[in-house]
This record gives structure tokens, C-alpha cells and sequence, in this order.
């Protein structure tokens, strides 16, 4: 018997990516990127009375503009709404658990970006509860996991997204809403702009529409693709504030969608535009930190 | 303040030196880091937005990262403190799931054998990202249990019992990758 009871896995892993190479084009953005956010967190730390002062603002706008307040009130309000017990990023939230965005001390903590409160911290049980309302009324909900895994490999609820089986008369099938908070300032060019082009980061499509406003400027982005037996629907589409909603259905309840996943269905439980139409209902967009 | 705009890579010439050191950086480590961040992500595409993500950090904090006594591996830390940040929405597939490897790539491109890369791949997305980034780090950066444990914040019983379950799964799905189990591993 083997004194190494990895050797057979350390093997594997070795045999299989030796040969692998990086992208050629890996490096491609990153020194811009790292001197953006080299010069956001100079201005941080130069600047940290202004910085104090901006945090107080940001709070104070979000609350006008999304509570129907005065907004020159707000803009011109009183610092001390920016004190910590009026601030919802201050409170814990059921996700805190889940190392930060910024991630934990890696001697790096303070120069990742660290997004605001919005609505992309819903609650995933309510979120859960807004699809069961919006869904059409001939497609219901199996299961759904709304929870996501602490540190320590428990459970805690989740924020953010959904993940559920659904029943159709198409058959069961998987699906998903993601919110996203905005992208740092580190991130350069429009706000997810991969996310909303085509190809963008999927490696192939079998459709695939962007979504423009009457500007003429990206907002989102319908698309299908068909891996092995299962055709997966996704749309992404920016919300308010910068943030994104995505989400996706496919005819496969497998954990993973892919080509060697099995369908569950003849076709995902919704079409394109019914996962579109409901991508854009604003009640993935109302929730209030 | 001249040491000061040299380290932090002010303009002009200082700047270019900043910037040329972590270019030879990049290029050394690249490889490492992407490979690294194809097993935590088991996506080509993800892992490039990690290694990217890693960089980026990595870049800001030049100095420290230029200091410590392996720099490739202080990278690869913030490397997998990147994923576990990052974990929750990763593993709702956003990004891998239209790139799981399902087909194996171009022999022009890719000497080793595809179908041993794209099996285990298969099998690691199986994983709970937790679950896999202990496999990583134990099995691939070959870290003692008591590093694993402290780098991702768990007991040691959490990593032995965590890395023995890792491996039950991969090895059952690795024997016979058609009977590959819906829903995440327990």
C-alpha cells in the first residue's frame, strides 16, 4: 500500500497540464488595469478626508434616488448619515460569512475593489420567493438552492442568486439568476462589456443578440447555446447603479451545464424571450440594502 | 520622495522600470499561475480571469509582492484567495457553464492527453470549489495539511476529511466518467 494515498491524483494532475500553456495574450490589460487601481488606492489613501467625505455621499444618493427622496437634500445632507450605524454595508449580512469580495487578508486587503450596498445583496430566499411570482403560470419550482458554503463547509444563505429545478411542459430543467454589483473602477472600458457582446467571454454561441438602448449603447445580451444534448438560454442585462442581472435556463438539472451533461428535457423549461422577459422584471433591481 | 515614486512606479523612466520588472514577473509565473487557476476554476476562461484578477492585485502591491521571499508564490496565494472570494458566484456556473472542456482541444495546441485532461476537468467542476481548492493545494502544490488548513481557514480534520472525501469522488468518477452524478458531491 501506497504511503502517499494522493500519489495516483498528484499524478493525474501533473500528467494532465504539464503541457498545458497559458493564453498568449494572458497579460493582455493587466499593468493598465493594475495602474488604475494603483491610482484609486493612492486617492484613497491620500485623500482619506476626502474619501470619508465621498463615502458619505455615495450612501446618501443610493438612499434619495431609491426611496424617491429629495435629491438635493441628500446630495447636500447631513455627514453623519454616513455614520456606520445608518450605513448598510456596516451591518453583517447573512453572506458575511463568505470570505469578502476583497477577500481575506492576503496583504493585498484594501486594494481589491469592495462594491456598495445595492440590489444585488438580495436575500436569495427572497429572490427565490420573486421567481415562484414571475414565473409563467405553467412552469413551477421543484427545488431551488439559495444557499452558498461558509468557511467551515456550512451552509448560510445566500445573497445574490438562485439556482432551482423547474417544472415545464417541456420537462424539468435548470436554472439561475445571478445579480451582479457594479465593476471597480479597475476594470476598464464599459461595465461588463464581455458580458454584453458577441462572442464576449462565451466560447461559442449558437445565437446570440445584443441589446441596446435607444442610444445605441449596450445593455444586454440574449443568447443560446447548444453543448452536446442540452441547449442552455442566458441573458445578461445591466440594472441600475452599474450592477448586472444574468440569468439561464437549460434542459439539464446537472449541477454544471456542459457537453456531457444529461438532459432532463426536450427543450429548458423557458424560451428565450420568456427568460428575457423575465430577466428585465424590475423586481430583480428593487431590493434595498 | 524619489525611493517612494520608483517602488510605486511614478512616471517617466522610474515607471517603465516598474512596469518592465513585473513584466518579466508576469512572463515567469504566468504558466504557474494558469495552470493553478485552471484546476480551481476547471474553465479556460475563468481561469484567465483569475490569473488576470491575481495579477492586477499583484501589480498594486509590487513592492510586497517584490519583498517576500517567493514572489511566484506570494501571487499564487492571492491567486487562491481570489477564487475563494470569488467562489459562491463561480460555482453557480455563470462563467464555466458554457466552457466546460467538452471537447478536447487541438493536438497542434496541446500535446498531453485531452481526454485524461477533459475527464479530470469533468470530474473536479464535481467538486465543491472548497473541496477543489484543497485538492489543489494538497495534491498540486503539494502543501502539508497544516498549510492547507491555515490558508483556507479550516481545521486540519476539515482538510483531511475534506481532501479523503475529494479524493472518494474524483477517483469514483475518474474509474467510469459516464456514471458522473447529478448535483454537488457529499
Amino acid at each position: 500500500m501506497s504511503t502517499d494515498p494522493g500519489a495516483d491524483l498528484r499524478n493525474l494532475l501533473h500528467d494532465s497540464l504539464d503541457d498545458l500553456q497559458p493564453p498568449t495574450d494572458l497579460h493582455r490589460g493587466v499593468i493598465a488595469r493594475g495602474r488604475v487601481a494603483r491610482r484609486r488606492r493612492r486617492a484613497l489613501t491620500i485623500g482619506g478626508g476626502v474619501a470619508a467625505l465621498a463615502v458619505g455621499a455615495a450612501l446618501v444618493v443610493p438612499l434619495a434616488a431609491g426611496g424617491g427622496g429629495d435629491v438635493d437634500t441628500a446630495v447636500a445632507g447631513d455627514p453623519s448619515l454616513s455614520t456606520p450605524s445608518q450605513s448598510p454595508s456596516q451591518s453583517p449580512t447573512p453572506g458575511a460569512e463568505t470570505p469578502s469580495p476583497a477577500g481575506p487578508s492576503d496583504g493585498t486587503e484594501g486594494e481589491a475593489y469592495s462594491p456598495p450596498p445595492g440590489w444585488w445583496d438580495a436575500p436569495s430566499d427572497e429572490l427565490l420567493a420573486d421567481l415562484e411570482d414571475l414565473l409563467p403560470a405553467d412552469v413551477t419550482v421543484r427545488k431551488a438552492d439559495t444557499k452558498s458554503e461558509g468557511y467551515d463547509g456550512k451552509p448560510i444563505d445566500g445573497v445574490g442568486f438562485v439556482r432551482a429545478t423547474l417544472d415545464s411542459p417541456f420537462g424539468p430543467g435548470g436554472f439561475e439568476i445571478l445579480l451582479y454589483p457594479p465593476e471597480g473602477d479597475e476594470v476598464p472600458g464599459a461595465p461588463y462589456r464581455s458580458r454584453l457582446s458577441c462572442p464576449g467571454n462565451q466560447a461559442r454561441y449558437d445565437a446570440c443578440t445584443v441589446l441596446r438602448d435607444e442610444n445605441g449603447e449596450r445593455i444586454g445580451r440574449v443568447s443560446t447555446t447548444t453543448p452536446g444534448d442540452i441547449t442552455i438560454h442566458e441573458v445578461a442585462l445591466l440594472g441600475p447603479d452599474g450592477g448586472l442581472v444574468y440569468g439561464a435556463t437549460a434542459n439539464s438539472t446537472d449541477e454544471k451545464w456542459g457537453g456531457t451533461s444529461a438532459p432532463s428535457g426536450t427543450l429548458p423549461p423557458l424560451r428565450a424571450p420568456e427568460l428575457r422577459d423575465l430577466v428585465e422584471d424590475e423586481t430583480w433591481t428593487s431590493y434595498q440594502p | 520622495m524619489g525611493a517612494r515614486e520608483r517602488d510605486e512606479g511614478g512616471a517617466g523612466a522610474d515607471a517603465m522600470t516598474h512596469d518592465e520588472q513585473f513584466t518579466e514577473f508576469m512572463a515567469g509565473c504566468s504558466r504557474q499561475l494558469y495552470r493553478t487557476a485552471y484546476l480551481l476554476t476547471t474553465s479556460p476562461h475563468a481561469a484567465e480571469d483569475l490569473v488576470q484578477t491575481a495579477l492586477v492585485k499583484s501589480y498594486v502591491a509590487w513592492r510586497r509582492v517584490r519583498r517576500a521571499d517567493d514572489p511566484v508564490a506570494y501571487a499564487n496565494g492571492v491567486l487562491i484567495k481570489s477564487f475563494l472570494s470569488d467562489r459562491r458566484r463561480r460555482s453557480s456556473t455563470e462563467l464555466p457553464l458554457a466552457d466546460l472542456p467538452e471537447r478536447p482541444p487541438s493536438s497542434t495546441e496541446d500535446p498531453a492527453d485531452p481526454t485524461d485532461r477533459v475527464a479530470l476537468m469533468t470530474a473536479l467542476a464535481r467538486l465543491a470549489p472548497l473541496d477543489r481548492a484543497v485538492v489543489v493545494l494538497r495534491f498540486w502544490e503539494d502543501r502539508s495539511v497544516a498549510q492547507t488548513a491555515a490558508d483556507l481557514h479550516l481545521s486540519q480534520a476539515a482538510v483531511k476529511n475534506r481532501s479523503l472525501r475529494a479524493l472518494r469522488t474524483l477517483r469514483g468518477l475518474l474509474a467510469d466518467p459516464t456514471t458522473i452524478p447529478n448535483g454537488s458531491p457529499s
